[in-house]
């Protein structure tokens, strides 16, 4: 390392006699007139070397030498000698073109002004020549594809690239649209522009920035001499995407990382190398912005609040140059509106960081940066926001911020590697360690060590890690008990956490009991926001357990509770789950009632798309779809993915319930082929985001294998239950997912042909669900449906008609709550077998049954409805009624028309064999 | 300190500008030590960024890092160059005859002028500090005594007295 340079310092003294005597004699030689310098040195040195030395110095120094140049301009010819040989390229030509003047030189490129004299046209260009030479094919293949891109962007405020090339030197180089005029920097400078002009000027700037992000294109070097505005006034922004051109070879070349950026007005991540964005030229703008009101930029992200740049002004520019590219706007045309309405006096969306930004800022400066998902820090957070508020409340507490602090410090060391490894470390790995961490820790008292298990916990459930969540969330329910009391905060908190483990484990008993104590310990806390959740939570358990009073009386109560005393998003979340409560037990229109309450609060809170917005979006589409009105739940789900699509990034988890919320109404308006996209792009999605064993990517297979079911393509559909299973076993104490996807397989397979096989797996799948500690009576009805059917298929009527009846007997026994419609495959299997049978009058019997437990919308395609009436059509027509037997045929042939052709085929056959068998005299 | 923070900043900003450039265009096969010195000026970068009260305390050291930078990557690119005049003829053909005389001449002509520097080093210290700013970082010789901390005359003469001694070493 170089020492650094100490001032103080006398050079001299460490310099050979000879050296100082040089330079002393050189010191008075130059003070004395030219042309006695020689005399006077015969003279006055009697050294001989001394004296040649000096005179030679003497000589050069009136000489123009290397050192005269700088070494910038050396190494540049070092690298390229063609591009840098400026005046060599003066009249020379490139493609249609010939050069002119040079305009100006970079570290990247030397522009040159060319001129266009061939054609009956005169046109004047910039000319940029690269630097760089691309010198291998791969290079250059890259080049030209990048130009393409950035020839086809095309706005009347972006100079336009004409054209570009590589000379067969392998210099690369662009023709761009010649600007003939000065930066906006200078413009605004010099037509003394009043503020609000400067603003209109940026907006222009903002739009034109919005055009190339939607075409993809990200500038990345945005800064005052990029951006034009020409005599006339006009905006021109400049090389868009042209830092992304060069940036990538270099890449390549060097490995090293190192980007073409502009300090200044470079973006934090495009020093740390994180992802760049659309965020990356929002900054830019920022910088931009800041420059324009105050004629300089923002010093080291402290903008100048002094000055112009005060309350609503200064929280825009603020929020442009969050250091968090999630922080900043959405997008250049949000930034653009915000100045619009600062402009229009209106309130501006920008607004201080808030008490838990700050909060989180606290842990991202801790969290060594080796995270692989944001689900953990979340949780941490959370953690760490309840402490922080305790903290407020209780001083004597103070202390617990700092122990949580240590805390994250020694796990995230803990989680780095001490060696080379072959992946990061995952989410559920760091959990453990934080778990064996907080469990040994001397520092963290008990509350705070309590409280981090309880988020510790949640992440090994959201992980799908079910048992080990169980096992920590009891056990540490039990010390918050004995320690802090059954009706703490953190007790309470904790024990939510904890049945919901139960509840995703399929404990759902065991959940309930655990609620149920919740809520009567939560009746002696005054906090109603607690007390809310947890009826919420409750409300949310009832419905899995079709408790429907329950459900009801209790999202009600927990929306009443949060009318009074709850934060915003906690009434929020109130309301959400009492849509839900209302949307599982059919009262679609209710619900979308409270749902639509909801978006408006939360449009209230949020400013702009927000992804809570996306997921009541989500909801509102599922309780359209199901009232049958496709159009409008298509039209939600379809802003919930472009609100998803405009506030993350792509993958992300927060896309995926947009992605199923449109795959499901695909699916009903039978547009098999975008679902089936949507479904492979949510799998692979899940896969990105989560990791290829995760219980969701399992859940997004066994979607997407549903949707090739509905299609009828039994052999895709197959496959993907496939994986679902498969992944699904590697994942422990998954039985019940296991059992499920396997049935859906089991039919997929006996569909497609392989009946034997089929009902084998629907056999063990139903043994797996009986057998599970709260057997799930819905899933083994269903299952027993599918065994059923291929029974049928099989042609053992007689067995199917048991599995069948089982399964009927299950939902009038054990799931009396559950909807009625779930009932109509069951009455439709059992009529089938019956027709089979012989048994004509029982048939008919089934069939009426399942028209009237049909709650699907009579302009809507129910392939069981079809069925039904066919069947009903068949059953009349052996009792010996042909006549009756027409109506019941003809509605059959009229939504089979309706649904055209997206039927089953054997749906279709049936449809066709009644209709012969009813015509035929 | 007399110059004004916003012009500071702009020079680090240049400076540092210039670097990069030269870094992005002049990497040698395995320039391990000038890899080692920019990442250094980078990271003194963005601490004087983030902290203005840094930046006054440190900015000598930035520049000296700086100079010490381009120094090194300026010879790294010389000893690439004349390796590859040696090496495979593929890397030769890429460049025509003319261009590849004018490099192989800069090449050699760099290697001379480093040995040079290091005989003035040895004859005036704070001379050769003065060549490293306002040769490799650029800097103009206002900028040189403000960096240095000495009176602008004192920096005029060790900068004639260097220039000379090059110049001179160099013929």
């Amino acid at each position: 390392m170089t020492k650094p340079i100490d001032a103080s310092e006398t050079p001299d003294s460490t310099s050979p006699p000879k050296g100082r005597q040089l330079r002393d004699w050189f010191d008075q030689a130059i003070d004395i007139p030219a042309d006695a310098r020689d005399d006077w040195i015969e003279r006055e040195i009697e050294d001989a070397e001394v004296r040649a030395a000096l005179h030679r110095m003497l000589a050069v120094d009136a000489q123009q030498g290397p050192f005269d140049a700088s070494a910038e301009q050396r190494i540049g010819c070092l690298g390229e000698a063609g591009p840098m040989n400026v005046e060599g390229f003066i009249g020379t030509r490139i493609g249609a073109f010939r050069i002119e003047r040079l305009l100006g030189q970079g570290g990247m490129a030397t522009v040159f002004l060319g001129h266009r004299d061939t054609g009956d046209f005169d046109q004047q260009v910039a000319l940029k020549l690269l630097r760089r030479g691309l010198y291998s094919d791969a290079e250059q293949r890259l080049f030209r594809r990048e130009q393409r891109a950035l020839a086809t962007l095309s706005h009347p405020n972006i100079a336009h690239l004409l054209d570009g090339g590589i000379t067969p030197a392998g210099v690369p180089y662009l023709v761009i649209e010649y600007i003939d005029g000065s930066s906006i920097t200078e413009f605004a400078t010099a037509r003394a522009l009043a503020q609000d002009e400067r603003l209109r000027l940026f907006t222009v700037v903002c739009d034109a920035v919005r055009a190339a992000h939607r075409a993809l294109i990200v500038h990345r070097d945005l800064k005052p001499s990029n951006i034009f505005v020409d005599r006339d006034g006009n905006v021109k922004l400049l090389d868009f995407g042209i830092a992304k051109l060069l940036d990538d070879e270099e890449r390549d070349l060097t490995g090293t990382g190192h980007v073409a950026l502009t300090p200044g007005y470079a973006a934090p991540e495009q020093y740390t190398g994180a992802a760049i964005s659309t965020a990356t030229d929002v900054y830019a703008l920022g910088v931009v912005l800041h420059e324009l009101l105050t004629g300089e930029r923002p010093r080291a992200g402290l903008i100048d609040t002094q000055i112009a740049l005060r309350g609503d002004l200064g929280n825009i520019v603020l929020k442009a140059l969050s250091e968090e590219p999630e922080r900043r706007y959405a997008s250049a045309h949000e930034l653009a509106l915000d100045i619009g309405r600062f402009l229009g006096a209106q309130p501006v969306a920008a607004h201080p960081p808030s008490n838990w930004y700050r909060a989180r800022k606290f842990v991202d400066r801790h969290r060594g940066g080796v995270l692989a998902t944001g689900l953990f820090l979340v949780a941490i957070v959370s953690a760490l926001g309840i402490a922080v508020w305790q903290a407020q409340v209780a001083r004597n507490e103070a202390q617990r911020a700092t122990s949580v602090r240590d805390f994250l410090l020694r796990v995230f060391s803990a989680a780095e590697p001490a060696g080379p490894r072959l992946a990061p470390p995952s989410v559920v790995d760091i959990v453990r360690i934080s778990i064996l961490d907080a469990q040994q820790s001397k520092t963290l008292n008990a509350s705070v060590r309590i409280e981090l298990l309880n988020a510790l916990g949640n992440v090994l459930r959201e992980q799908g890690q079910l048992d080990e969540s169980v096992t920590l969330l009891e056990e540490n329910h039990r010390s918050a008990t004995t320690a802090l009391g059954p009706s703490h905060m953190v007790t309470l908190h904790g024990g939510m956490g904890l049945a919901r483990a139960l509840a995703n484990a399929g404990k759902r008993d065991s959940a309930r009991t655990l609620l149920d104590e919740l809520l009567t310990q939560s009746a002696r806390v005054s906090d109603s926001e607690i007390r809310s959740r947890l009826l919420s939570e409750s409300a949310g358990l009832a419905v899995a357990r079709f408790e429907r009073e329950r459900a009801f009386d209790e999202s009600a109560q927990a929306v009443a509770l949060c009318m009074k005393a709850c934060s915003e998003p906690a009434r929020i979340l109130s309301l959400l789950v009492r849509g839900s409560v209302l949307a599982n037990f059919q009262q679609d229109a209710e619900a979308i009632a409270v749902f639509s309450d909801a978006m408006a609060a939360q449009r209230a809170i949020y400013f702009g798309p927000h992804v809570e917005i996306a997921s009541t979006a989500q909801s509102l589409s599922r309780a359209y779809r199901r009232l049958g009105q496709l159009d409008r739940a298509e039209a939600f789900a379809r802003e919930s993915l472009a609100i998803v699509d405009a506030s993350v990034d792509d993958p992300h988890l927060r896309r995926s319930g947009a992605l199923d919320a449109l795959r499901q109404v695909l699916i009903d308006t039978r547009q098999f082929d975008e679902a089936e996209r949507l479904g492979a792009k949510l799998v692979a999605m899940n896969i990105a985001t989560l990791g290829a064993d995760h219980p969701r990517v399992a859940t997004s297979e066994n979607s997407l294998g549903f949707t090739f079911l509905m299609a009828s393509n039994y052999a895709k559909a197959a496959e993907h239950f496939r994986s679902a299973l498969e992944i699904s076993e590697r994942i422990p104490d998954n039985h019940r997912r296991s059992a499920i996807y396997r049935a859906n397989l089991g039919i997929s397979i006996g569909r497609n042909g392989d009946l034997v096989i089929g009902m084998q797996l629907i056999r063990s799948a139903i043994d797996a669900l009986r057998a599970l500690p709260e057997p799930d009576f819905g899933e083994i009805a269903s299952a027993l449906e599918k065994l059923g059917a291929l029974q049928r298929y099989a042609g053992d009527a007689e067995a199917s008609l048991v599995s069948y009846s089982e399964s009927d007997q299950l939902y009038l026994d054990k799931l009396p709550d559950a909807p009625k419609a779930w009932r109509v495959v069951t009455l439709v299997g059992v009529g089938r077998a019956h027709l089979e049978l012989g048994n004509h009058a029982a048939a008919a019997v089934s069939f009426n049954d399942a028209l009237a437990n049909e709650t699907t919308p009579a302009d809507r395609i129910s392939p069981f409805r079809i069925e039904a009436r066919a069947g009903l059509a068949l059953a009349t027509l052996n009792s010996g009624d042909r006549y009756a037997a027409l109506a019941p045929l003809q509605q059959a042939q009229l939504e089979r028309a309706a649904a055209k052709g997206s039927l089953s085929p054997s749906l279709q056959a049936f449809v066709d064999s009644v209709a012969k068998s009813v015509a035929m005299p | 300190m007399s110059n004004a923070p916003a012009s500071a900043d702009a020079l680090f900003s240049e400076v540092y500008q210039r670097l990069k450039g030269m870094a992005s265009r002049g990497l040698a096969a395995n320039p391990q030590a000038t890899l080692e010195t920019t990442a250094l000026v980078h990271e003194l970068y963005l601490r004087m960024v983030k902290n203005p009260d840094l930046a006054f305390a440190e900015n000598a050291q930035f520049f000296a890092y700086a100079a010490r930078a381009m120094r090194h990557l300026l010879l790294d690119r010389a000893r690439d160059r004349l390796r590859r005049h040696d090496g495979p003829r593929w890397v030769t053909t890429t460049l025509d005859s003319d261009d590849q005389r004018l490099v192989i001449d800069s090449a050699e002509e760099a290697l001379a002028m480093e040995d040079v520097l290091l005989k003035l080093e040895e004859v005036d210290t704070r001379a050769a500090k003065v060549v490293e700013l306002r040769y490799f970082a650029g800097l103009s010789l206002e900028r040189t005594a403000e960096v240095l901390g000495l009176a602008r005359s004192t920096i005029d003469r060790d900068w004639r007295f260097a220039r000379a001694f090059l110049h001179a070493a160099l013929e």
